[in-house]
């Protein structure tokens, strides 16, 4: 971002070199750049905003769980089973008296490790094979292509239960690289869209007759012009990503237990029987919430980087 | 735009308003007395001797259709049920079946002993195992000691005699289905009874049991008919349809609303619900299967798990009492651990011969320390370098056994002991950690039966027999004392020689059982007559007695 | 554009045995679909032996790649490894029921997405915008099995309370549906909650899409031309706006469409609706490659079309891209 400071008025002294009251007045005129308006765009944005400093919040209570977490994770009180929300535990106990709460903290630093590292790996391949589809066309389009084609046809689970197997079973880790290798093909068929209408563009003219090598060109002087949706498409993935974590936990997948994540806490709670209903509820309300967050805030950014947007969201 | 979405209301609202409406007529009428079973598995097919179709839920249904010699009752006695009598002889053994004068096949043949026969020629035939479909014989075990040219027919047809080789003890659970022959002779087993039980030769049903089958809608539900020739009780029930309901949640909530009559469930938390649920009624019993840990002492296993004051003090460190409670008592709260892994709590010859090991923490620790371990920071001993760690390996997706997990976990390391959960999905564990010895700690079920034979092929030397020694467990003695066991025809000198192999097993600890999973008979008030049945008859043993009320 | 089509088709092809080649890999060396026999006391290893030698098991996993191939062009998929029974009634059954889960979610959730959407957009900022789009976050924040099961134990509660039967809380049909009207509204009140479960997330998706589309439309160039031409506001929005926001639609409904048979496997597990979830869970889980790859055949076939639909729409919409 740069501001320069201008020393050129406006107006007819403009010939006559610089104007000295301009200095005085200690007025500079600053040129803004797109980003400075993207900015304050996304500030003005209310409910971004709150879902921002919500995210943060939560993010950080699963960050450093182990600190907060009033109980232990896994500490069991067999004198407290099953009880519903109280002063003394705040989410309830479930039928092994572990402390709800602490629990849900800590299925929620689960939650979110899987969730922003799925979202970085498909996001970095989605973007490399995107952009290299997009601007060079042709056989290597065709073929990256029907490479996307296939993984979105071969099904999660089935590579899952091969994973199970060979890689070990329940490791962040590993679910994390498995879920981001077939989400990436969403933000490929994006960031190719983009580059095929972008590359197309008269400074992209102008790069090449200077002589700017591909990399450059596809890096230094598109990439920042598609960031827009590619930001906005890697926050709704992150919402995606917690979903997908909380489904394949669910069906016996994903994070095992006794380590807790948001989806696997939901599936004990349903096996454990609906009349201990904290133990359902609660933690689908956490998801719920941190989704709704997620997507405020990819609402926010998407507003904030679409120059064409007119009017100014409340 | 606006029109259109209010029609859209009204469409939503008269669809509503006519459920409700038709909400008592779309409940399945009692008038003719149907009995709706819900039921957790679909069965495969319905050949019973082969195993592509030996499902738990195919055998309760199949057993309405195709009797067998015995019933067995749910005190654990054979009741005679398609004989009138048996008869064991002794020097060489042999064993008469006299066929009851009036069990007939409802086509009006009489059951003969052409059938008993063919159903022993059936079995053994080695062909079926070649076939591209079936999966071969389900079990030979004691037909390959009876001698073919040795059988004698008498009594116009209705009295049989087998010549066994060697005496073989489990006799009794021999010929527990008797096939047609007149129906089946000269056909390609492999392909009998698969989609129903119809008769190859004329495509009618056939049935000798108190039921007839009728139809399958494959993925919703199976219908079985009244057969008004049976020779017992004759059924009071027009019709029990088996509506196929394999997630266990939903079970829970069609029996609580109606849509089902009766569940046979797996255990599970949910089920807590049910005894206070109105109109309901839970009939909760100690099932034959049995929860256990294998420890394996092979090369596969851990290292540590060699040396016996290792496995001794695991399970001195395990409180299973305090586990039986945190985990069943909503469920059952009469559940007890289970100390002997032949014989069942609620079998007469039951014997606890692992108290020796009972919980005893302090002991445990003493134990550890002679061996010159040392607790490290984080609480874990050390023995010579090695920490005192396991893998724990268990069923994925199972929760019961999860929090099973979760509480042997705390209890170990409370002293000093580490359990690492390892859990797998089921194909991966029975199919190939559990066969190839993969594993250092294992958490599964045996199903227990009513006869000790079956638990040869898992304490037997492997290459002696025991196909099923998935722990690399190995002591002659305990072969032998199972040898003279399966051989012998004394009930009361039997069960001394199982015993004593269990008092082997015990001092050697090569697993540690924990308890009899309770098995639970849910059914609406409406439904009378029914009785749970532990053994392997099932909760449809009586199924002729079952009434439903309006 | 038909050489367009004609090539990616054909490209299509060694995708999708690209596919069933890993996922059959895949399955037949990570599990064992005769895992159960290890449970039988009665089978020596010796018996499996066979069983496994007729099953055709202990060939090299390409020879039993070639084999299924065979099998599924000659034999309509033939049987499983673990059931004698035929593969293809069964897939054309599950199919068929799945269909008619997917097909109502997907025709309900269009129609009160489009409307919700269209009428946010001529009323934007309106207290009916508000509320939508609050409405539609929310459904969009839902995990559906989170929804389908509440749904499931309200329904179920009321019957327990108040013996009045709304909706069926598992299964596709009851025990004696009857023929015609009867049959129908049977399987309505089944299939209602499942479609209810599976609707939040689209109708949210489709509404604000559609919104945000007929937002574009409604702030170009041409609608403001076509309003000084002096043409009444409804025409407006009828003839121009309305037609044009339709297309970027369409194209997400075609990319959609194959997700949505990913998202009906968990909504077919909890309400125990026999389609293709169930089926292809069931036979993953006995570790049969067979059934695996009739389903995989299928939603993959569904998937390519679909993706080929959502682009060739996703052409007209954009003449900047040319299809040589």
């Amino acid at each position: 971002m740069s501001k320069a400071a201008s020393a050129e008025p406006a107006g007819i002294g403009a010939l006559q070199g610089p104007d000295e009251s301009a200095f005085e007045t200690g007025l500079d005129l600053v040129a803004r750049s797109q980003w400075w308006y993207a900015r304050h765009r996304f500030l003005r944005h209310r409910m971004a905003m709150a879902s921002l400093v919500v995210l943060t919040i939560i993010f950080l209570a699963g960050a450093f769980a182990h600190e907060l977490a009033p109980y232990g994770r896994d500490n069991l009180d067999l004198q407290a089973l099953s009880q519903p929300p109280s002063w003394h535990h705040l989410f309830g106990t479930d039928q092994l008296g572990r402390d709800y709460f602490s629990r849900t903290l800590y299925g929620i630093q689960s939650t979110e490790k899987v969730s922003l590292l799925v979202a970085f790996i498909a996001t970095a391949l989605g973007v490399v094979v995107g952009a290299a589809s997009g601007y060079y066309g042709g056989w290597l389009d065709n073929i990256l292509m029907r490479i996307t084609d296939l993984f979105l046809v071969v099904p999660a689970l089935a590579v899952l239960l091969v994973a199970a197997k060979y890689l070990g079973h329940g490791s962040a880790f590993r679910i994390a690289i498995i879920l981001g290798l077939l989400f990436w093909t969403n933000i490929a068929r994006i960031v190719r869209g983009s580059y095929l209408s972008l590359k197309e563009k008269e400074y992209v003219e102008a790069a090449k007759a200077l002589g700017s090598g591909d990399l450059r060109i596809i890096f230094r002087h598109i990439l920042p012009n598609t960031i827009g949706p590619i930001v906005v498409s890697a926050t709704l993935l992150t919402g995606l990503a917690i979903l997908t974590e909380s489904v394949i936990s669910f069906l016996g997948f994903g994070i095992l237990p006794p380590t807790p994540s948001l989806g696997n806490l939901i599936s004990d709670g349903e096996a454990a029987g609906l009349s201990l209903w904290w133990l359902v509820t609660l933690p689908g309300l956490t998801i719920v919430l941190i989704i709704l967050c997620v997507n405020f805030v990819g609402d926010g950014l998407r507003d904030a980087l679409d120059p064409t947007q007119r009017r100014v969201r409340a | 735009m606006v029109r259109r979405l209010a029609w859209l209301v009204a469409l939503c609202a008269l669809v509503s308003g006519v459920g409700v409406l038709s909400g008592a007529s779309a409940h399945p009428s009692a008038a003719g007395g149907t009995l709706v079973f819900g039921s957790e598995q679909e069965p495969p097919c319905m050949n019973l001797n082969l195993n592509d179709c030996n499902n738990t839920w195919a055998n309760y249904y199949g057993q309405l259709v195709l009797r067998g010699t015995y019933m067995v009752n749910p005190q654990f006695v054979y009741t005679n049920d398609l004989v009138s009598s048996v008869n064991l002889q002794l020097n060489p053994q042999r064993v008469t079946y006299n066929i009851r004068p009036d069990a007939n096949w409802n086509d009006g043949k009489p059951v003969t002993a052409q059938d008993y026969v063919f159903t022993l020629s059936t079995i053994m035939n080695m062909a079926w195992d070649s076939k591209p479909t079936g999966g071969g014989i389900v079990s030979r075990t004691g037909f390959d000691q009876i001698i073919p040219s040795k059988t004698k027919i008498f009594n116009h047809n209705k009295s049989v005699t087998f010549t066994f080789k060697t005496n073989y003890a489990d006799w009794k659970d021999l010929f527990s289905i008797i096939l047609p022959q007149h129906a089946l002779v000269g056909t390609d087993f492999s392909t009998d009874f698969i989609n129903d039980f119809k008769n190859p030769k004329n495509g009618q049903e056939i049935s000798d049991g108190p039921f007839v089958f009728q139809s399958w809608n494959h993925g919703s539900d199976m219908t079985l008919v009244r057969n008004p020739t049976f020779y017992g009780n004759k059924a009071k029930l027009s019709s029990i349809v088996a509506k196929f309901l394999t997630d266990s949640n939903s079970e829970i909530q069609a029996v609580r609303g109606g849509e089902v009559d009766a569940i046979y469930p797996q255990p599970q938390l949910p089920l807590a619900d049910l005894r206070t649920t109105p109109g309901v009624t839970v009939q909760s019993h100690l099932g034959p299967i049995y929860e256990h840990i294998d420890i394996e002492v092979g090369p596969n296993g851990n290292p540590l798990a060699k040396f016996a004051w290792v496995r001794q003090a695991l399970m001195m460190s395990i409180d299973r009492a305090a586990l039986v409670k945190a985990v069943f008592s909503t469920l059952n709260p009469n559940l007890t651990p289970l100390g002997n892994v032949i014989y069942l709590n609620n079998e007469p010859q039951y014997v606890d011969h692992f108290k020796q090991w009972n919980y005893n923490a302090a002991k445990a620790k003493q134990l550890i320390e002679s061996h010159g371990c040392t607790k490290g920071s984080d609480g874990i001993y050390s023995c010579n370098g090695t920490r005192l760690s396991f893998q724990f390996e268990s069923t994925a997706g199972n929760q019961l056994r999860q929090l099973a997990f979760s509480v042997i976990q705390q209890q170990l390391k409370a002293n000093g002991i580490e359990v690492v959960n390892n859990f797998k999905p089921s194909n991966i564990y029975f199919g190939s950690d559990l066969p190839n010895g993969n594993y250092q700690l294992a958490m599964f079920a045996w199903s227990g039966g009513v006869d000790p034979a079956p638990n040869t092929s898992i304490w037997s030397c492997p290459n002696d027999g025991g196909t099923q020694n998935y722990m690399d467990f190995c002591d002659p003695k305990v072969d032998s004392l199972f040898k003279k066991g399966n051989a012998e025809l004394d009930p009361g000198i039997r069960q001394k020689y199982y015993n004593q192999a269990d008092f082997l097993i015990a001092k050697d600890l090569p697993t540690i059982p924990l308890y009899q999973k309770p098995t639970f008979l849910v059914y609406r008030n409406t439904v009378h007559g029914m009785t749970d049945n532990v053994t392997q008859a099932g909760p449809m043993w009586d199924a002729e007695n079952w009434t439903v009320s309006k | 554009m038909l050489t367009f089509i004609i090539r990616r088709l054909l490209l299509s092809i060694p995708v999708l045995i690209a596919a069933t080649f890993l996922i059959f890999v895949f399955v037949s060396v990570s599990s064992n679909p005769l895992a159960q026999l290890y449970q039988n006391p009665h089978i020596t290893r010796a018996e499996i032996k066979t069983i496994a030698h007729a099953k055709g098991l202990d060939q090299p996993v390409v020879e039993r790649y070639w084999v299924w191939v065979k099998e599924a062009v000659l034999h309509k998929f033939g049987t499983g490894l673990t059931s004698p029974l035929p593969i293809w009634p069964q897939l054309t059954r599950v199919l068929g029921h799945t269909l008619q889960l997917l097909v109502s979610v997907l025709v309900l959730s269009v129609l009160i997405g489009v409307a919700v959407g269209i009428f946010s957009a001529i009323r934007q900022y309106s207290i009916f915008d508000y509320t939508a789009t609050t409405l539609s976050f929310i459904g969009f924040a839902m995990p559906v099995f989170w929804i389908a099961l509440i749904l499931q134990v309200i329904f179920t509660d009321i019957w327990v309370s108040w013996h009045v039967r709304i909706f069926y809380t598992s299964g596709l049909s009851s025990v004696d549906p009857g023929h015609g009207f009867h049959f129908l509204l049977d399987r309505a009140q089944h299939l209602a909650l499942p479609v209810i479960a599976l609707c939040m997330l689209s109708v949210a998706g489709y509404s604000r899409y559609m919104r945000a589309s007929m937002l574009e439309v409604i702030n170009s160039d041409y609608t403001r031309t076509a309003r000084a031409k002096g043409l009444p506001e409804w025409r407006v929005i009828a003839r121009h706006v309305f037609r044009n926001a339709l297309i970027p639609l369409t194209t997400q409904i075609a990319l959609d469409f194959g997700g949505l048979f990913a998202g009906a496997v968990v909504t077919e597990q909890i309400f125990a609706l026999d389609g293709m979830g169930k089926f292809y869970i069931t036979a993953l889980f006995a570790g049969d490659p067979y059934p695996v790859m009739a389903w995989l055949v299928v939603v993959a076939i569904m998937v390519i079309l679909f993706n080929l639909l959502a682009d060739i729409l996703y052409g007209f919409l954009d003449p900047r891209i040319r299809y040589e």
